[in-house]
């Protein structure tokens, strides 16, 4: 009963937001995003652990949960540092130079710079699986030419592991933030104020920083969390892959998933630990990014408020 | 001819192409006797080696079955074997046909629970309109891939197995993949159910006393069908790459043989299918990889990652025509 419980806690939680964010109406717009927060990681532990017990009476074999708390927090918290430092990497490798590439491409007004349109529609279309069967063959055949082992390591939260799978992870993200940002800066460059700034002869980088990206930054902070999305969506294949140690492979293997490398017990209480821990880092860096749009566009908040 | 038109013609093509490609290897595929497909082969001593599989693209190999290892047979295979020494086009042609039907099924799942739902958020009362948006903001929290797996996980209590799966396997296939993906549909189904709702040709219409059906029929519809057709188009790419990624993590329709290459129960072993479907044809792949064997892997991933493309082409060449004007 220990998952209800906690999807009780969260029920709870976000009650407590409403009713003082009904006593500071200054505190609405954050109350909001926090209330959101509570209720959705409720909404995920209980949907969790009804799925994951549903299976369990499917399956004799799985043994009970472990009764003590303090081992499931310990099964987890390895698996979750090493899923946020690639989350963390991918976002800074995938969203952030997606995101950049789109500023530079409307910056630099180059029409050989457009083909990266092309291509980025191309890399979207790509899927994860593939991207990454072709990475595993990169990395066979620079072995096979040079001897060097570019891999990191299998199975291990190496620097070189971490940089592949980050790689593979943020390829689609990267070509999604490139596209839609690249969408909504277009369409920014083509508004009558910035048309007004051309003509009083502002330098082109001033209407680019100033007029054309500031009045998008909202729309690229959703942009960049939606890439995220499309992240965390298919961060346990990759880390399944390439036997990152996350919680997207913990979270597989504790289902019983056999990796065919090594058998592992399946266990309920860790799978539920791991899916609730995924969904709720995917949650808290949604809300972040709620609060970002929110401060970047007065109207949003004016009407949150 | 404007530069967008002839952009949505050349994907349109490209669509085309794809598909007759696939589809002529298909037919190829099936062409090939079907016990290149289920069979287990090993080659015998030709042009001084004995070739051990997976058996190379382009090699002609005389090879024998587990079936009847007298009767000696020469074989070219066109796109090289699996572990089992089996056609990788006659497999994976086979496989097409089940993956597909799983598709059309999911698809169909998919699509009506979404427009349920969206028809809820766009016309039902305020008590249905929150918990039908509540239920998306949860879904929404799970990465999609993890819900799927656990959905799948709630219906069989785990992974695939050597035995042939019954009837809740496919059930909960088919639960997995609507849920995962409903949510979409429902928001364009609302969006574009709200956005004729406050057209004036639906106020005069209402004015003039049509409601209900009618009203549907005449002035919602229309604007619904055109979305919904490629909405089915980018929904029918998603839903091939996720049944190819649940397959990569062992979750898959059919039931398999396992051939033990190492000794003892404990060493890694392929799972030959029985009845082959392409999301099982993923689920060896990171152990002929491991192998640095890479046709075996390549061939059902780019099969579906190609079949997956024809559907996106599809949509988007489709998509500049249904805009709705702003």
């Amino acid at each position: 009963m220990l998952w209800v419980n906690l999807g009780l806690v969260g029920l709870t939680v976000a009650g407590a937001i409403v009713l003082i964010s009904t006593r500071a109406p200054q505190l609405v717009p954050a109350g909001r995003i926090l209330a959101a927060l509570a209720l959705q990681i409720s909404g995920v532990l209980v949907v969790t652990w009804f799925l994951v017990s549903r299976g369990q009476t499917h399956a004799a074999s799985l043994p009970p949960p472990p009764a003590v708390e303090a081992a499931i927090w310990a099964g987890v918290s390895g698996p979750a540092l090493a899923s946020l430092e690639l989350v963390l990497v991918s976002v800074i490798l995938g969203t952030s130079i997606g995101t950049a590439a789109a500023a530079l491409v409307a910056w630099a007004r180059s029409t050989s710079l457009e083909l990266l349109i092309g291509v980025g529609s191309l890399v979207w279309i790509i899927p994860t699986f593939l991207i990454a069967i072709l990475a595993q063959d990169l990395q066979a055949t620079i072995y096979n030419l040079t001897g060097a082992r570019v891999s990191g390591g299998y199975g291990t939260a190496s620097l070189g592991q971490l940089l592949w799978c980050a790689a593979v992870l943020s390829i689609r993200p990267a070509a999604y933030a490139f596209r839609q940002g690249n969408v909504l800066i277009s369409d920014q460059a083509r508004a009558g104020h910035v048309r007004t700034a051309f003509a009083k002869g502002l330098l082109w980088r001033t209407i680019v920083g100033r007029h054309i990206i500031r009045p998008t930054a909202s729309g690229l902070v959703q942009t960049a969390a939606s890439s995220i999305r499309l992240m965390f969506g298919a961060l346990p294949l990759v880390e399944f892959f390439f036997a990152y140690p996350g919680l997207g492979q913990l979270l597989l293997s504790s289902l019983g998933v056999n990796s065919g490398i090594q058998i592992q017990t399946p266990n309920p209480s860790l799978a539920i630990a791991s899916a609730v821990l995924l969904a709720s880092m995917l949650a808290v860096l949604e809300a972040l990014a709620k609060a970002l749009t929110l401060r970047f566009d007065p109207r949003l908040a004016e009407a949150a408020a | 001819m404007s530069r967008d038109r002839i952009q949505r013609l050349l994907l349109l093509a490209s669509a085309i192409a794809v598909l007759a490609t696939l589809a002529t290897l298909v037919f190829i595929g099936l062409r090939i006797p079907d016990r290149f497909a289920t069979d287990v082969w090993a080659a015998h001593y030709f042009h001084g080696t004995i070739p051990q599989p997976p058996f190379l693209a382009g090699s002609t190999l005389e090879v024998s079955s587990d079936r009847s290892p007298q009767v000696r047979e020469l074989h070219f295979y066109v796109l090289g074997s699996d572990a089992g020494g089996r056609d990788l086009l006659a497999l994976t042609a086979r496989a097409v046909v089940p993956s597909l039907e799983l598709v059309v099924l999911a698809l169909i799942a998919r699509m009506v629970l979404g427009i349920g739902v969206g028809f809820v958020i766009a016309a039902g009362t305020e008590p249905l309109r929150t918990i039908a948006r509540s239920a998306g903001t949860w879904i929404a929290g799970f990465p999609y891939l993890a819900l799927a797996v656990l959905v799948i996980q709630s219906f069989t209590g785990g992974p695939s197995t050597v035995a042939v799966p019954g009837r809740t396997r496919l059930i909960g296939f088919v639960v997995a993949i609507a849920v995962v993906g409903w949510r979409d549909v429902a928001e364009l189904v609302a969006s574009r159910m709200q956005w004729v709702d406050a057209q004036p040709f639906a106020l005069g219409a209402r004015a003039m006393g049509s409601s209900g059906l009618g009203l549907f029929r005449r002035h919602v519809w229309p604007y619904l069908r055109q979305a919904l057709t490629i909405e089915l188009s980018f929904q029918a790419s998603a839903v091939l790459v996720l049944l190819a990624e649940l397959g990569f993590l062992q979750y898959y329709l059919g039931g398999f043989t396992q051939l033990f290459e190492g000794i003892g129960q404990a060493a890694p072993s392929f799972q030959l299918a029985t009845s082959p479907e392409l999301g099982q044809m993923m689920s060896d792949v990171r152990l002929y990889l491991l192998r640095q064997e890479f046709a075996p892997a390549l061939v059902p991933a780019l099969t579906l990652a190609l079949a997956a493309l024809s559907f996106e082409l599809l949509g988007r060449a489709i998509r500049g025509r249904t805009d709705l004007p702003t």
